[in-house]
């Protein structure tokens, strides 16, 4: 595994195009992006600007139409559906919006899956699911069904179960979208001492202020990858290009000039 | 791993209970009736091969097949049989239907007025009741060579013919009047079963009585004892030209050995059966195809958990064997219930008709064994469909 600072995920000239039947959609357009490790990175961006696409991408549930794609020290874009199931069960710790946790299970059972996939003994597997949901806080809750916590604690079950294999990088897809405004807080509080025990975080999402918890944030439009000097520099806080919008090129010059 | 899915094929299966059950129903069902009609064909055929192997010994059945020559055997006909070497004993049997009367008075305590009925009467001898009915007489006695010897007005009554003339009430000693002569009733038969059912419907009384007294005509055919299975074949073929002395020709009769019989008869059976197992696995395969069918709308109902679990590194054989197990699970449990509702069947079934009930561990474990493939070649399609699905739709269909 990279020590901290080294490379630990680079994409270069990453291109998605889905062949649609008479035309073809460029979803993804030559998306350079370097993430190393221990850094907690936002990519913000509107829907439709590619930003799940990239998720996919990075989490290996798809693979790009061009470009180099190296997690870890592993070309991924050369890789069978059977490596990438080993991948994503080694590498990548999901979240989802959704938190995705099988109701029929209980939380234990749930936080163990990735173990059972990476094919860990019985007795190891539950020791260190219990070492997570102790550090989440649902200690205690262990034996319940997903359906009985609330959504923030549904939500830790499903930051557990990311973790339960110590990934290389934790990938979190809108992970506050279904929370209110405090518990998002709380998980986000709980994002923050994950990434400072060391853990490469990356979120995505289209609320600016939850990506400003993030170290870094990329911007995402319409399928190109822009750094937060870039985006300044070229879009207004709408998202809108500053050239495009001469009105608003004035009004941001005239409040500018007013400071 | 493989210990993992099996606990979570069932933690699936017990939250749809109903459905799973009703998917299992169709495996009962095709199971229970190949093991009932194997297990009954098998108790059958054995109570069958039983009985006709009944005394030991071989028997060779005589007939006259064509009575336009000769109309049967006369009773010194029989007689030149039984004194072959090698021939034991032989059990000569007549037909036909007669009137029955009880006539009230001292000897018929039960009716105080004339009763009159139709009965089939049969003559036969004391070899009669050892072949067919050993140790089946409900009450009395049966017929023996003193009775046939002087020709006794004795009788012995089938089950059914009992019944129906006494009800429960025991008539051994009473008269009843066959034609116009009074027969003392002697002895009571049980059920029979198997080959020989004529006898719960028929008025037993010797042979010699029934060709002469009651003018029943000759003998068209009888069962021979041979005493040594060894000279089998030489005993035949004495018999053969025996018959074609007293027939006067080469055809018009048969001489058949029982074992020849036997063979036919278990051939028999066994085509019935396997017909019959034939259309029961019929509908083993309408259970496969519920089990199918049941596991593709379970896929399609959990494609997001499909997707999340390929997210959390399920391969996708693990996923195809995720499926697989669950119906493998859903066809073994419809297998095992199946071979318990088989024999209980086959069990009640054979306290209604009487057969002996036997179950090999074979047929059991054949049975199971043959719906885990049912449920294996059935849950390929569905499992495949699972292992094949892209995880990013997946995730998405919500």
């Amino acid at each position: 595994m990279a020590r901290k600072g080294e490379v630990l995920l680079s994409m270069k000239g990453i291109n998605k195009i889905y062949e649609m039947e008479e035309n073809s959609l460029h979803v993804l357009h030559d998306v350079d992006f370097e993430v190393r490790e221990g850094e907690f990175v936002s990519i913000l961006g509107p829907s439709g600007s590619g930003k799940s696409t990239l998720m996919n991408i990075i989490g290996c549930l798809d693979v790009a139409t061009s470009g180099t794609y190296i997690l870890n020290g592993k070309d991924i874009s050369k890789l069978k559906d059977k490596e990438l199931s080993k991948v994503r069960n080694k590498d990548i710790g999901f979240v989802f919006q959704q938190f995705q946790l099988l109701p029929r299970m209980s939380v234990i059972d749930n936080v163990v899956l990735p173990l059972i996939y990476a094919r860990v003994s019985g007795k190891e597997r539950k020791a260190r699911a219990m070492v997570l949901l102790n550090k989440v806080g649902l200690g205690d809750k262990v034996a319940n069904r997903p359906k009985q916590l609330s959504g923030g604690q549904q939500q830790r079950v499903a930051i557990a179960r990311a973790m339960v294999t110590d990934p290389s990088i934790l990938l979190a897809d809108e992970p506050t979208g279904a929370l209110d405004q405090a518990t998002g807080m709380q998980i986000m509080e709980l994002f923050k001492q994950l990434n400072d025990e060391g853990k490469t975080i990356i979120m995505i999402t289209h609320d600016s202020k939850l990506a400003k918890h993030a170290k870094r944030i990329v911007h995402i439009l319409d399928g190109r990858m822009y750094s937060e000097q870039e985006y300044n520099e070229i879009f207004d806080e709408e998202g809108v290009k500053w050239e495009d919008k001469p009105t608003l090129k004035e009004r941001r010059r005239r409040r500018l000039s007013n400071d | 791993m493989i210990k993992d899915i099996i606990r979570m094929s069932f933690q699936n299966l017990k939250t749809n209970k109903i459905r799973t059950f009703l998917t299992t129903l169709g495996i009962i069902i095709g199971i229970a009736s190949i093991i009932a009609l194997i297990t009954i064909g098998q108790g059958v055929t054995s109570s069958v091969i039983e009985q006709l192997s009944g005394l030991g010994g071989n028997r060779v059945t005589v007939s006259i097949t064509n009575t336009q020559s000769i109309r049967g055997f006369t009773d010194s006909n029989l007689k030149e049989f039984l004194e072959l070497d090698n021939v034991e004993g032989i059990s000569p049997s007549l037909r036909s239907y007669k009137p029955v009367t009880l006539v009230p008075g001292e000897t018929n305590s039960l009716y105080n007025y004339v009763y009159t009925s139709s009965a089939s009467v049969m003559g036969v001898n004391n070899y009669y009741f050892s072949l067919f009915a050993d140790g089946n007489l409900k009450a009395g006695r049966a017929i023996n060579d003193d009775d046939v010897a002087f020709s006794a007005h004795v009788c012995v009554l089938g089950e059914s013919v009992w019944k129906n003339l006494y009800g429960n009430y025991n008539p051994i000693g009473e008269t009843i009047r066959i034609q116009n002569m009074d027969f003392v009733i002697i002895g009571i038969l049980n059920n029979l079963v198997g080959l020989e059912t004529r006898g719960n419907y028929s008025v037993i009384v010797p042979y010699t009585v029934a060709m002469t007294d009651l003018q029943m005509g000759l003998v068209t055919t009888f069962d021979a004892i041979v005493s040594d299975s060894e000279s089998m074949n030489i005993t035949v073929s004495q018999m053969s030209d025996l018959c074609a002395d007293i027939v006067g020709s080469t055809q018009g009769y048969a001489v058949q050995n029982q074992q020849e019989v036997m063979d036919i008869v278990v051939s028999i059976t066994d085509l019935i059966l396997g017909m019959l197992a034939g259309i029961a696995a019929i509908a083993l395969l309408v259970g496969g195809i519920g089990i199918m069918n049941m596991m593709l709308v379970s896929v399609s109902e959990r494609t997001t958990e499909i997707g999340l679990r390929k997210a959390l590194g399920a391969k996708p054989s693990v996923i195809m064997l995720q499926f697989l197990v669950e119906a493998v699970i859903i066809s073994i449990l419809g297998g095992i219930l199946g071979v318990a509702l088989g024999i209980t069947i086959a069990y009640v079934a054979s306290l209604l008709i009487g057969y002996k009930f036997t179950f090999q561990m074979t047929t059991v474990l054949l049975a199971v064994g043959f719906s885990a493939a049912v449920g294996l070649i059935f849950g390929i399609l569905p499992a495949r469909k699972a292992s094949r699905l892209n995880p990013i739709d997946a995730l998405r269909a919500q």
